[in-house]
């Protein structure tokens, strides 16, 4: 037993290397990361203007319980996890077709692991990143969020998890790399729901109703819905069992991932050279 | 004289067309990676359409846009971007060649250097954006008048487009590596292009129809096809004409800063 701790401590320290490798180098290119920003700054703009207007039209301090700096600061949580993602299934994709992935795997590491330790270090810094330049732009219009203690906390145990069920789906999607090669249309397809039901653009209480129990059965809200809104607003003590299902979605996408991956590698056929 | 005109019209013509079907020859070569790229476009823009859709379900009309308003930005905007990334490709990776030195090849050619750059490239997933704007059109478009109105549309939206990316990346002949700050113009006026142009108010609004003119691409001519009045049909033919001619005054200009890097590149 004390063994297989100290076997299990050793191979965390492995993967916490290349994790400090990866934060160091993306560092080393902090001012890219920073002009990308550029973008959520439109976006965000956009939606400052959008939402104002609506408010101000629909004449209503609150819209489906959110008010309008709530819903400013939800749009900057979705969109600033969004756009920190990491491109993983270009890099696998792109590892596949040069058959670079011979030479990872034999490595004396996990490839998913490796993969994980690599993405984890680039989304925090991204992220980062984008909720500062964000943020600064929303507080400047619209004050500092309405949230407290409780509500951070809550995002910071809901963040996570929503970071492992992406991970284990784009991992998915990426690993069908080894049957098909091209895997960009599978991995759009599963954006632009993430973008939609997921609640990238809109939270779910805005849908329609039968829209809206669509997408609660759905695991796409757990990625970008749940954590943004934590972090807005107080859930009451329902937020342990949103919570579980949450942690639910993230051992049957890492369960899926793991069937993939064993069936993919066995798939793999490499022409040495 | 008129004769020697139509004939030089002619002759261009035909150059373009030349152009135009090595291009799409081109891209049938790689059929599997142009489906794929137009699919993904069109896939793309459905999900600006489902988001509209949801926020129009909740409310239905914004400072006098609807639904249907939105259907026609998105025609306008799509086709418009999309005839002029397949016909017109190298408009966005202008300031790319010139701070490369890509240029010398069409220097040492009889054709108009600007005009022969833009069409030796065509983008591939832009015609999931032309598909896109006509799947648009049929869903709202009545009659022959509409169809005249919204090639007219299309047409002013992507001169504009093709001006102002012009103007952008001629900025390269001055500072050399100007791609960046073309593609953040790029991502910025085609972002805002796709927005109704009346959520913004005071100084905003007026910086989308003169610095950054995403309003005078799209939203310009949704009115324009909403309320026809010639005068506005003439107005923004007027600016679109303004921004072409504007852009290339400008490349002449920056063609005599341009330096060549002595380049020796091969084109298949």
């Amino acid at each position: 037993m004390q063994w297989e701790i100290r076997a299990f401590l050793r191979k965390g320290k492995k993967y916490a290397g290349l994790f400090r490798i990866h934060l160091k180098n993306h560092f080393a290119y902090i001012q890219d990361f920073l002009i990308r920003t550029l973008f959520l700054i439109v976006v965000l703009f956009i939606f400052t203007q959008l939402w104002g207007v609506t408010y101000e039209v629909t004449g209503k301090d609150r819209i489906a319980g959110f008010s309008l700096p709530m819903m400013m600061w939800y749009l900057t949580v979705t969109e600033s996890i969004m756009m920190a993602y990491p491109p993983l299934v270009e890099r696998v994709e792109q590892e596949v077709k040069s058959g670079q992935v011979a030479v990872t795997l034999i490595r004396p590491f996990s490839y998913v692991a490796a993969h994980f330790s690599a993405y984890l270090a680039e989304f925090i810094l991204r992220l980062f990143i984008n909720l500062a330049i964000g943020g600064a732009l929303v507080f400047l219009l619209f004050g500092p969020p309405e949230m407290g203690p409780g509500q951070l906390g809550r995002f910071l145990l809901f963040l996570p998890v929503s970071l492992l069920i992406h991970f284990s789906f784009t991992m998915c999607i990426a690993l069908f790399a080894f049957w098909f090669e091209e895997v960009q249309g599978f991995h759009l397809i599963y954006t632009r729901l993430l973008m939609t039901l997921g609640g990238m653009m809109l939270p779910l209480e805005i849908f329609p109703e039968s829209v809206e129990r669509l997408a609660h059965v759905l695991p796409f809200q757990a990625v970008i819905y749940l954590p943004a809104k934590m972090m807005v607003t107080e859930p009451g003590g329902l937020w342990w069992s949103l919570w579980l299902k949450q942690i639910g979605w993230a051992l049957f996408s890492l369960g899926l991932m793991g069937v993939i991956y064993r069936r993919g590698v066995r798939n793999l056929d490499l022409n040495g050279g | 004289m008129i004769s020697t005109a139509v004939k030089k019209g002619w002759v261009m013509f035909r150059f373009l067309w030349a152009y135009w079907r090595a291009n799409w020859q081109g891209a049938m070569e790689f059929r599997a990676s142009f489906l794929t790229q137009a699919v993904s476009m069109l896939l793309n823009n459905s999900v600006w359409i489902v988001f509209w859709w949801l926020y129009f379900s909740r409310f239905p009309v914004v400072k006098g846009w609807t639904m249907e308003d939105i259907l026609w930005l998105w025609a306008i905007a799509a086709g418009a971007v999309g005839w002029v990334s397949a016909f017109f490709g190298n408009v966005f990776r202008l300031a790319h060649m010139i701070a490369n030195g890509h240029l010398d090849l069409y220097l040492t050619m009889p054709k108009p250097v600007l005009l022969h750059l833009l069409v030796s490239r065509m983008s591939f997933s832009a015609w999931g954006d032309i598909l896109f704007a006509w799947i648009l059109f049929a869903a709202i478009g009545e009659g022959w008048l509409d169809l005249v109105k919204f090639l007219a549309a299309q047409l002013l939206g992507g001169i504009i487009v093709l001006g102002v990316m012009i103007l952008v990346q001629c900025l390269a002949f001055v500072i050399g590596n100007a791609e960046g700050i073309a593609q953040q113009v790029q991502i910025a006026l085609l972002t805002f292009t796709t927005y109704p142009i009346d959520i913004f108010s005071g100084v905003p609004r007026i910086l989308l129809f003169t610095v950054l003119p995403a309003g005078l691409i799209s939203s310009m001519p949704v009115t324009f096809i909403r309320d026809f009045s010639w005068s506005a049909a003439l107005w923004a033919a007027g600016v679109a004409m303004f921004f072409l001619l504007a852009s290339v005054w400008l490349f002449r200009k920056g063609l005599r800063r341009y330096e060549s890097g002595n380049m020796i590149g091969l084109r298949m």
